[in-house]
């Protein structure tokens, strides 16, 4: 195992750990950071694996991708905190209810 | 050597994996948000450690710094959000989800354990495309190989990235609030001197820095995304403090440098199939020069971009992040002893 | 290893010490003053002697300048930084903590 191989391996865990809150929780700002975390754990998983020969110079095919990546998630993040806003200023709500909370909340 | 590089890289990862936890797991959005910009700090040192100098530029100045900003604006916005008092239907609620909750967590787990024993199991092998990039290097018309690759070799994919940008732009005006008059009043407050004055001092070397990256990007790490968060982060600072307005910048040119790297990455792509090439197959003799006219106007596009994406995103005028979530947090650690 | 080796070793273990300082200090005081103090003023400093060990091992005089450049900058950025957080501290109403202070009262240190 090379330290490449340990990047890698957080980049999974990473992923997990984003995807996991993504799915626990309800207030979108949450959302929107784990959505990051995720990312960021795709990127490295992707960066470590162009460089998974060792000694060798990294594939430059998935850096660019990553590059792209991360310039497309700031604006991914920026138009889901435009919605955001939209949502709370419509319903004075920052995280997402079901059909069944709102008429227990009743 | 290699022990202390080992036990650099493992602190480094320990870190990562530490502050995406407690992030993730913050109570207090605000802290959770200021460990994200740590976390995306961290991450760029781990690009660093990867050799991957251009993406450590991008994310430095991205997630470190933009979409930290963005963050926390929004933060500001809905925080004075009601949450409804834990009743008994909350209860009830909870014990509800908490299968769900646990199922989850362990397929997440399960997940995790299988992409882990997969990637241990990858062979290490070369995919072929670094050798291919390599060999057509002598046609590309730059010298960065990941210049290369984004702006020639796989031009498609930056092409439609840049679209993905411009769409989002259009979302977010779109969507915004249209009256924004108060946010404009929020930094206007005793002792801005400072930051007018650190503004007047930086922003031209933030200039001369991402004219330096545009040019940089044909042979070393650089070019047009780092060129356009540069500029953009820029446009953050003017509009922090104030020294830019977004409603007086006119329509016409904000609409024109937004789409302008698009418009020009179509034209070129079109002039190229008229002339008888498939599409975004530059002739040998001019690469070098298409790839500097595309990198430029990608670079402006990608800056006013991301000033419109923050102009959607003002920083709210009723509660100033950082003068109530800074003092509430040290009064109650100082409280609670 | 030559002298100048040696003198870049010395000059970031110093560096290195003097983050370590600083963070020390953002861990332990008590307020947000005296946090801004130690980090701004001890991380400064420490950044500086690690950029001059590194100029020392530059390899040619625009990359020394670079260095330097980079110093500048975090000196600019980190003292507005610090200015503008005191200054919002202290007009939102933040008392600073007055009189001796006990590090056994400190909550960081339980």
């Amino acid at each position: 195992m090379s330290q490449v191989t340990l990047y890698t391996l957080t980049g999974v865990i990473l992923f997990f750990m984003g995807l996991r809150a993504f799915l626990l929780y309800a207030h979108l700002v949450r959302k929107i950071l784990a959505f990051n975390v995720m990312g960021s754990g795709i990127f490295l998983l992707l960066v470590g694996i162009a460089s998974r020969v060792p000694g060798a110079a990294p594939d430059p095919v998935p850096h660019a991708l990553v590059l792209t990546g991360i310039v497309v998630s700031v604006s991914f993040t920026a138009f889901g905190l435009v919605l955001l806003r939209r949502i709370y200023a419509k319903t004075g709500k920052a995280h997402i209810t079901t059909e069944m909370e709102d008429t227990d909340a009743q | 050597m290699s022990t202390i590089a080992w036990l650099f890289d493992g602190l480094l990862v320990a870190a990562l994996l530490y502050l995406a936890w407690s992030l993730l797991s913050e109570q207090d959005l605000f802290k959770a948000v200021v460990l994200f910009i740590a976390f995306g700090l961290l991450m760029a040192l781990s690009w660093t450690r990867l050799q991957a100098p251009d993406i450590a530029l991008a994310e430095a100045v991205i997630s470190a710094g933009l979409s930290g900003v963005l963050l926390l604006d929004a933060v500001g916005y809905v925080q004075g959000e009601k949450r409804p008092a834990s009743t008994q239907s909350e209860a009830v609620k909870a014990r509800r989800i908490e299968p769900v909750r646990t199922g989850l967590n362990l397929l997440a787990l399960l997940f995790c354990a299988a992409l882990i024993w997969a990637v241990l199991d990858l062979p290490p092998l070369d995919s072929g495309l670094s050798s291919i990039v390599q060999a057509q290097m002598g046609s590309a018309g730059v010298t960065s190989q990941i210049t290369a690759v984004l702006l020639n070799f796989r031009g498609y994919d930056t092409l439609l990235e840049v679209a993905v940008l411009v769409l989002a732009a259009i979302g977010c005006l779109t969507l915004r609030e249209a009256d924004q008059s108060a946010a404009a009043a929020h930094l206007r407050e005793p002792g801005m001197q400072v930051l007018d004055g650190m503004i007047q001092l930086v922003i031209p070397v933030m200039l001369l820095v991402s004219g330096y990256l545009l040019w940089a990007g044909e042979h070393a790490p650089g070019g047009a995304f780092q060129t356009g968060a540069m500029l953009g982060a820029a446009g953050f600072l003017l509009l922090l403090g104030n020294r830019m307005h977004f409603q007086q910048i006119p329509g016409w040119l904000l609409r024109i440098s937004a789409s302008l790297g698009l418009s020009i990455f179509l034209l070129v792509a079109g002039g190229i199939a008229i002339s008888g090439r498939s599409l975004l197959e530059y002739p040998v003799s001019n690469a070098g020069k298409l790839i500097v006219l595309l990198e430029t106007a990608i670079s402006i596009s990608i800056g006013s971009i991301l000033i419109i994406l923050f102009a959607a995103n003002p920083p709210s005028a009723s509660s100033p992040t950082i003068d109530q979530a800074t003092p509430s947090e040290d009064t109650t650690e100082i409280g609670s002893k | 290893m030559t002298i100048a080796t040696w003198l870049s070793v010395a000059l970031v273990l110093a560096g290195a010490f003097f983050f370590f300082a600083g963070t020390m200090g953002m861990l332990r005081f008590p307020d947000v003053y005296t946090r801004l103090h130690a980090v701004t003023k001890a991380d400064n400093l420490g950044l500086g002697l690690i950029v001059a060990g590194l100029m020392l091992q530059a390899e040619s005089w625009p990359a020394m300048l670079k260095l330097a450049l980079i110093w500048l900058l975090a000196l600019l950025a980190s003292a507005t930084a610090c200015y503008l957080v005191g200054n919002s501290s202290l007009r939102s109403g933040l008392p600073p903590v007055q009189g001796r202070y006990s590090v056994r009262r400190n909550p960081c240190r339980q």
